[in-house]
């Protein structure tokens, strides 16, 4: 009875401490989307805690984004959905097969090429920006869709992450999966793949999440308005002299909301690995 | 999990429909019309482009067409960058625009060609348009419109302190007038300034302090543009710099001001861009007024000049029609509809005589300031070098650096660059 | 699909009589393939490039006009005072934020591991910087360290200590953005140790429970060891990540006050997007990736004893 009962509380000042904390990181979030419903001349009339309570609430920055006739805000967000998903996607298949060959089926060169994908991800993107432009035009690939997806499907930091997740995998799994007849591939996808759902949840968070908020190579090679990104399509609001806070934070709640969503969506796969009851068993 | 997956493969298919739709749309069939390339910078006034060249296209059908891509500002540099890609791929179009003080960098480096004698009616522009267009001699951009800083106030707080603005030019407050005023409106207790200025890093910082150094008789380049040393950290830049940083020390202007300190009535005087009369309209029940920039104690006074312009691409196959699309926009009429987008001066004294609202209070200040006092920033390749390093060094100053130190580190760093581009 | 390509594989294997060590030599090779050949074209290439573009003079609106000038921009890049202050700035901001994130990092990881019903909030809540747009964190922070109006020194005065300067001072700029990016990146961190902590066996803390461990003894012989691998990735991609600083002082700061924020990657932009002189901004790439490597590969070294 008393055992339980200090559980509970525990349990309950655990909560306390995570809601506490919580609040102090969602702020900005929060901020931003109060901003976005004041009316543009009252946002930073108080700087203070009363800032989070807005005295006066209005959709019209979310109106005026959403209606004017030059943008078309929800294609931009749709172009950014279906490019990050692309990459979120075909990356999550090559990087983690990648990273399953460097480290379970230690083919001749695999270590040095481990040692290179490590270096690789040293790389600042802006040292590469002009260069990487000019192997994208030569692909005649500037205002397509796969200018903005193709370059990033393959991404040291992903692999590099897969690898340090997949050596922990016992070999025992595999040579059991082996006597039982299975390839390779098998073997990944039916011992691998299972087992590491947070691995896969935590590449695709940080892939979509990096690749989403992308500004500076969208903007270089994607200025047709049909592929645009909301990234790029909302800075028409950052314009050099009227600048519009309350649209601009109603315009970037909206980019955010997707985000949060998939995020939502891929943290359920942070289940307990099934890998110790595996062994045991 | 499955549910997902063919949820996904739906979309990408969806999706690959879409790219596909929307290049098809592009290749059109062309019956030996030209086709004209523009780009200019997203933003307001990207609506009378859209009209306007529209309308060209009515009245040039079957002869040119032109087709205008606006491209996003955002980053201070991301117009630029564009281009740069541009230029890298050789993908440039046939007129693009450019910021101001970009035009001898763009004309050095071969982008953009001279325009000399293509200009209908050049003498119409006002001068500050033709001097920022012109490198080495040579005529390479024209834009619509003008841009000038000046000195907004808050009437009711004005009037409280019982101090009067200036009406005309010639009576514009002197250095130690304005000091004396922003000193007087500056209220610690309260918490309000009396003077608000942005501290921006972008190219503000070079463009609002720009008319304090001219009106002291200081520069920050030398007429033949080969060096900074002795201009840019000369006596002259040395003192304006010096009489600004007396504001910071003394508290009558905020570091870190909120975007509308000045509209929420937090500070009584606001160096601003003719662009914020605009904004100011948001706030209806202050009544706002507009004067000269404040001249240096002998000089006369000096206002900042520039905005975007347009100019002709050297890798244009149609320089002819390139030169007629230029005009188009050019004329009279056009310049009027983009000057009223952002209430921006026109670069026309004909479209300044179709447009009343110039003549009266106050927007009369800013038309004075742009006919008779303004000043182009100054025309060098290595300007991207100048107002970075400058801006930087503002910034130190007003945080309490010493002016002849830091404004000698500019020099030297800005004459490194010339040595490279000038050689 | 699955059930096709083991079919296949199946086939094959069978017909060719390939052992499972053979197999994975030709599947590992096969199964990298992808990636390599786009590291290769989108990554080395361009690196290769940029590695050229160094022994260059090269104005970026003028590609056709760049020339050979050998190792110019090296010895410029040497000879330039700032390159050295951003070098110092850089490791400062590695050094110190390193080990303050990680460590938040893995106390965020562990408190939403726990089975409360707040958990997932907590997880959604810790991310939520990351996710948000840097426009909004940045003004909303700038804000926060406002001299005279700001929350933080509000609060501090509560507790009597004066008015800082934070963000206009030289010696304090630093360390606001070093504290800010804690903040801001931990969550990043959180996720990736949350996957570790989820492999930790939990028979392991069932046994401790047994032995009578703490909270404590428990973090230190059963979280920490199973962590041992995670940890030492998450240290080096967050020392990576470190150096790579630029998008904080550039909204900030812009580099000020006195160069105090200027990092290399912010130089690095400096000079080639907004001064467009691609072959120093390209020769600055080269030094900071041989800096950069040289230290990570010291860190694998020290990670792996």
């Amino acid at each position: 009875m008393s055992v339980s009962w200090k559980k509970r509380v525990n349990k309950i000042g655990i909560s306390i401490v995570i809601v506490l904390l919580g609040l102090l990181f969602i702020s900005p979030l929060l901020w931003m989307v109060v901003a976005s419903i004041k009316p543009e001349t009252l946002i930073f009339k108080d700087m203070g805690l009363q800032s989070f309570l807005p005295k006066q609430a209005t959709f019209d920055n979310y109106l005026a984004i959403l209606f004017t006739d030059s943008v078309n805000f929800l294609k931009y967000l749709w172009n950014s959905l279906f490019s990050v998903g692309m990459i979120v996607l075909l990356g999550t298949i090559v990087n983690s097969l990648c990273a399953y060959a460097l480290v379970k089926l230690k083919f001749p060169g695999s270590g040095f090429i481990l040692v290179v994908i490590i270096a690789l991800y040293v790389v600042p993107f802006e040292s590469v920006l002009i260069p990487l432009y000019v192997v994208v035009n030569s692909f005649g690939w500037i205002n397509e869709f796969p200018s903005l997806i193709v370059p990033f499907i393959a991404e040291a930091f992903s692999i590099f992450l897969f690898i340090q997740f997949f050596k922990g995998i016992p070999n025992e799994l595999e040579e059991a999966a082996q006597i039982d007849g299975a390839n390779p591939l098998q073997v990944f996808l039916r011992i691998v793949v299972p087992n590491s759902k947070p691995v896969f949840a935590t590449a695709a968070i940080l892939s979509f999440v990096t690749h989403w908020s992308d500004f500076m190579w969208p903007l270089i090679v994607a200025t047709d308005d049909s592929i645009r990104t909301v990234q790029v399509g909302i800075q028409y609001l950052f314009t050099d002299n009227n600048i519009e806070y309350g649209q601009i934070m109603a315009a970037l709640t909206l980019t955010t909301i997707p985000v949060v969503l998939i995020f939502i969506f891929f943290q359920r796969y942070y289940v307990q690995g099934v890998t110790s009851s595996g062994v045991k068993g | 999990m499955k549910k997902l997956c063919i949820g996904i493969i739906f979309l990408l298919f969806t999706g690959v429909l879409f790219g596909c739709n929307s290049s098809e749309e592009a290749s059109g069939d062309d019956g030996g019309e030209v086709k004209l390339s523009l780009w200019y910078p997203e933003g307001e006034t990207s609506k009378a482009y859209k009209e306007i060249i529209k309308e060209f296209n009515n009245e040039y059908e079957g002869e040119i067409e032109a087709e205008i891509t606006f491209i996003p500002r955002g980053n201070k540099y991301a117009y630029e960058d564009k281009v740069s890609a541009g230029a890298t791929s050789n993908t440039l179009p046939d007129l693009l625009a450019l910021d101001g003080p970009s035009v001898a960098n763009y004309a050095h480096s071969g982008i953009i060609q001279p325009i000399d004698g293509i200009v209908e009616n050049q003498d119409d522009f006002v001068e500050s348009i033709i001097q920022q267009g012109t490198y080495q001699d040579q005529l390479y951009t024209v834009g619509p419109t003008e841009s000038t800083v000046a000195l907004f106030y808050n009437k009711d707080k004005l009037k409280e302190a019982g101090i009067e603005p200036p009406k005309a030019g010639e009576e514009a407050w002197t250095w130690d007038e304005f000091y004396q005023a922003a000193k007087q409106l500056t209220n610690k207790e309260e918490n309000t300034y009396g003077v608000n200025w942005t501290l921006d890093y972008g190219e503000w910082i070079i463009y609002f302090t720009g008319p304090m150094v001219w009106s002291n008789g200081g520069s920050f380049i030398s007429e033949d543009g080969t060096t900074t040393d002795g201009y840019v950290n000369g006596p002259e830049t040395v003192e304006a710099l010096k009489y600004l940083k007396k504001f910071t020390e003394e508290g009558l202007v905020n570091l870190q001001p909120t975007p509308t300190e000045f509209e929420d009535g937090k500070a009584a005087m606001m160096l601003m861009g003719s662009w914020e009369w605009s904004k100011l309209q948001n706030y209806p029940d202050t009544e706002w007024g507009i004067t000269y920039y404040p001249k240096s104690p002998e000089g006369k006074q000096v206002s900042p000049s520039g905005d975007w312009n347009w100019g002709i691409s050297t890798s244009t196959q149609h320089k002819e029609e390139a030169a007629t699309l230029l005009n188009y926009m050019m004329n009279k009429k056009n310049i009027v509809k983009i000057s009223n987008v952002e209430n921006k001066p026109a670069a026309r004294h004909s479209s300044f005589e179709m447009m009343d609202k110039w003549k009266e209070e106050p927007l009369d200040v800013l038309k004075d300031q742009v006919l008779n006092s303004a000043h182009p920033r100054p025309t060098t390749p290595s300007y991207p070098v100048l107002t970075t390093k400058y801006g930087q060094a503002v910034q130190n100053i007003f945080l309490g650096g010493d002016v002849q130190e830091e404004l000698d580190k500019v020099a030297e760093e800005v004459d490194k660059d010339l040595e490279r581009k000038v050689q | 699909m699955e059930w096709l390509l083991s079919k296949i594989q199946g086939e094959k294997s069978h017909r060719f009589l390939l052992t499972y060590e053979q197999q994975k030599k030709w599947l590992g090779f096969l199964f990298s393939v992808p990636a390599l050949v786009l590291l290769f074209t989108f990554l080395i290439l361009p690196v290769g490039l940029a590695f050229v573009y160094s022994f260059m003079e090269y104005n970026m609106l003028n590609p056709q006009g760049k020339t050979f000038t050998g190792f110019n921009n090296y010895a410029r890049l040497f000879n330039d005072a700032i390159f050295f202050t951003a070098l110092k700035n850089t490791l400062y901001f590695t050094v110190l934020v390193v080990p303050l994130q990680c460590a938040v990092a893995l106390g965020l990881a562990i408190l939403v591991n726990k089975k409360v019903k707040t958990a997932v909030i907590g997880r959604v809540f810790f991310f939520s910087p990351v996710v948000t747009s840097m426009v909004v964190v940045a003004i909303l922070w700038t804000f926060l360290y406002n001299v005279d109006s700001g929350l933080i020194n509000s609060a501090l005065n509560f507790f009597g200590i004066p008015d800082q300067p934070f963000l206009l001072s030289e010696g304090q700029a630093m360390n606001s953005i070093i504290f800010m990016s804690v903040w801001q990146g931990a969550g990043f961190q959180m996720m990736i140790f949350l996957a570790g902590l989820k492999e930790v066996p939990e028979t392991l803390y069932e046994a401790a429970d047994i032995d009578g461990a703490n909270v404590w003894q428990k973090f230190l012989n059963v979280t920490l060891p199973s962590l041992k691998n995670v940890t030492g990735f998450v240290l080096m991609i967050t020392t990576i990540q470190a150096f790579r600083l630029f998008v904080q002082p550039y909204i900030m700061t812009n580099g000020g006050p006195s160069d105090s924020t200027k990092t290399l990657v912010f130089m690095l932009y400096e000079n080639g997007f907004q001064f467009r002189d691609v072959g120093y901004s390209s020769a600055i790439a080269v030094v900071f990736f041989l800096v950069v490597l040289s230290i990570s590969l010291i860190l694998k070294k020290v990670l792996n004893q």
